[in-house]
């Protein structure tokens, strides 16, 4: 199989413009690397080999003819099977959609493809993105999850088969598959990227979100896929910032508000221990971190998220799951009957929670760079019958606040360890380069066994 | 349901289920409609104030 010693999409993308990399070469490394891997690791549900490569050669000729799209112009991705993808299979885990074809393409995608990406195919996700597994396995041992719902992006991006991956996160669908994969996973704000052409969760809480193997790769994606897009109601119209250029010029230390209470009492011993051990090296480092109290009872603020999702998720399937409910996995089963039972008081009071809680955890947050906590209570969890724990990663969706993973080292049994970092609103030039300090701080590069 | 007990809360979880999925489907649920309504009795004994308005589908 090829070996790749996978430089990332800055490098590559330097090298790509002087002419030492070709999309054509990298599209068949990466193509080789699929078949090679995805038996075993199930990260991709559709692979388009033939219009990968003719994406590719048609950008080669682009760059011979001296043009050059963006910083992305010929790496390859991948897309989750949520993003709506013309002409190619778009099936969200789902027999529902198992046949289905948009006859157009997500805005993000369109981003994405404008920017000279190369889409190799669509990454395999969790049933409708909640919570019946996908088939896919982690990439550093095969019996562990590796989480949900973004599971075969965190695996296609951990076992460089592709760059980047095109994500959504409803509770921690980004930054816990990535965490538990060794990767960095970005959820930027509610309505950063466009959610045009996406199967939903629940529309108030869905995020687009990215995955890479390091910060400047997500930051680079994040500048190609922020914006407005008037397509999308709930997409924001605030300036974009540089992002790529933020991360880039950032020098100075860090001031980061470490949150133990609720994380520490939900964390196995060996993440809170692995978490203090982060603290200090970044302390170290010369970063400030002192530890402050989360603006909100975090268990209410799951409980108001849960109410939200289960009654949106209801709403959008109320007419398919009336029609075909033996079409449907018993973990969304579930999840639609529990949210046709929820009373619309409920409803309400947790989307005035929410209010409260943005507004308060922004108080929070005034005078930091970020919140740190770790990303998840424990590493994969052995099994494939369930993607792990959610609630290190639901305040920050229910908050609509940004949120990163940063892969901070490898458990007793080899498993990936990660940091969550959490910005403010909209700050998410802010938060990069705060996560990329963090990054070269700790100097962690992880690499899943799957080429041995 | 604002001062309901967690039993009153699983009550009408569990009335409202038996009619829309019948007996069987409820039993099957019946530990997950228990703690659907104690996170719901939870919620209604959050002390929100008269000015914090719902943020539904909030358009930054």
């Amino acid at each position: 199989m090829t070996q790749w010693s996978y430089p990332g999409v800055a490098e590559t993308a330097a090298r790509i413009r002087s002419g030492r990399a070709s999309p054509v070469n990298l599209v068949e490394i990466c193509l080789r690397r699929i078949e090679a891997l995805d038996d075993k690791l199930r990260a991709w549900a559709t692979v388009d080999r033939r219009a990968a490569l003719d994406t590719a050669r048609g950008l080669e000729r682009e760059l011979e003819e001296g043009g050059l799209r963006s910083p992305l112009h010929g790496i390859p991705v991948g897309v989750k099977d949520v993003y709506y993808t013309a002409g190619v299979k778009t099936s969200a885990g789902s027999k529902l959609l198992e046949d289905f074809v948009p006859e157009y393409s997500a805005t993000a995608v369109q981003r994405l493809e404008s920017a000279g990406a190369i889409v190799l195919g669509k990454t395999e996700c969790t049933e409708f993105a909640a919570n019946d597994p996908a088939p896919s396995r982690n990439p550093w041992n095969l019996d562990h999850t590796p989480g949900g719902s973004s599971s075969g992006s965190a695996v296609a991006v951990a076992a460089r088969t592709c760059f980047v991956t095109l994500d959504t996160q409803t509770a921690g669908d980004v930054l816990r598959p990535a965490a538990y994969c060794g990767v960095v996973g970005l959820k930027p704000s509610y309505g950063r990227i466009s959610r045009h052409g996406v199967v939903p969760v629940a529309w108030s809480l869905d995020t687009s979100g990215v995955m890479a193997r390091s910060v400047e790769d997500v930051a680079l994606a994040l500048g190609v896929l922020a914006g407005h897009d008037p397509e999308d109601q709930s997409s924001s119209t605030r300036p974009v910032s540089d992002y790529s250029g933020a991360v880039r010029g950032w020098s100075d230390p860090p001031t980061l508000g470490l949150l133990r209470r609720y994380f520490y009492d939900h964390a196995g011993e060996e993440v809170r221990e692995h978490t203090d051990r982060v603290v200090e090296l970044l302390r170290s480092a010369g970063a400030r971190i002192e530890e402050v109290e989360p603006p909100e009872d975090l268990g209410l603020v799951y409980a108001a998220h849960r109410a939200v999702v289960f009654s949106e998720c209801a709403a959008y399937h109320q007419e398919t799951f009336r029609q075909r409910p033996e079409d449907y996995g018993p973990k969304l089963r579930q999840l639609i009957e529990l949210g046709q039972v929820t009373p619309a008081v409920s409803y309400i009071q947790a989307q005035r929670l929410r209010r409260r809680f943005g507004r308060r955890l922004g108080e929070t947050l005034r005078g930091m760079d970020a919140l740190l906590t770790p990303t998840t209570p424990t590493t994969a969890p052995s099994g494939l019958s369930a993607t792990g724990d959610r609630r290190f990663q639901i305040p920050w969706t229910f908050a609509g606040v940004p949120a990163i993973n940063v892969p901070s080292g490898l458990d007793r049994s080899g498993l990936p360890l990660g940091i969550q970092l959490v910005g403010a609103l909209f700050a998410e030039d802010r938060l990069l380069a705060t996560a990329y300090w963090c990054e070269k701080a700790l100097g962690v590069d992880l690499h899943p066994p799957v080429d041995e | 349901m604002a001062g309901a007990t967690k039993e009153e809360f699983t009550n009408v979880l569990i009335r409202q289920a038996m009619a829309l999925f019948g007996e069987e489907r409820t039993e099957e649920l019946r530990s997950s409609l228990e703690e659907r309504a104690e996170q719901l009795w939870l919620l209604d004994q959050a002390p929100l104030d008269r000015e914090d308005e719902p943020a539904v589908m909030f358009f930054p």
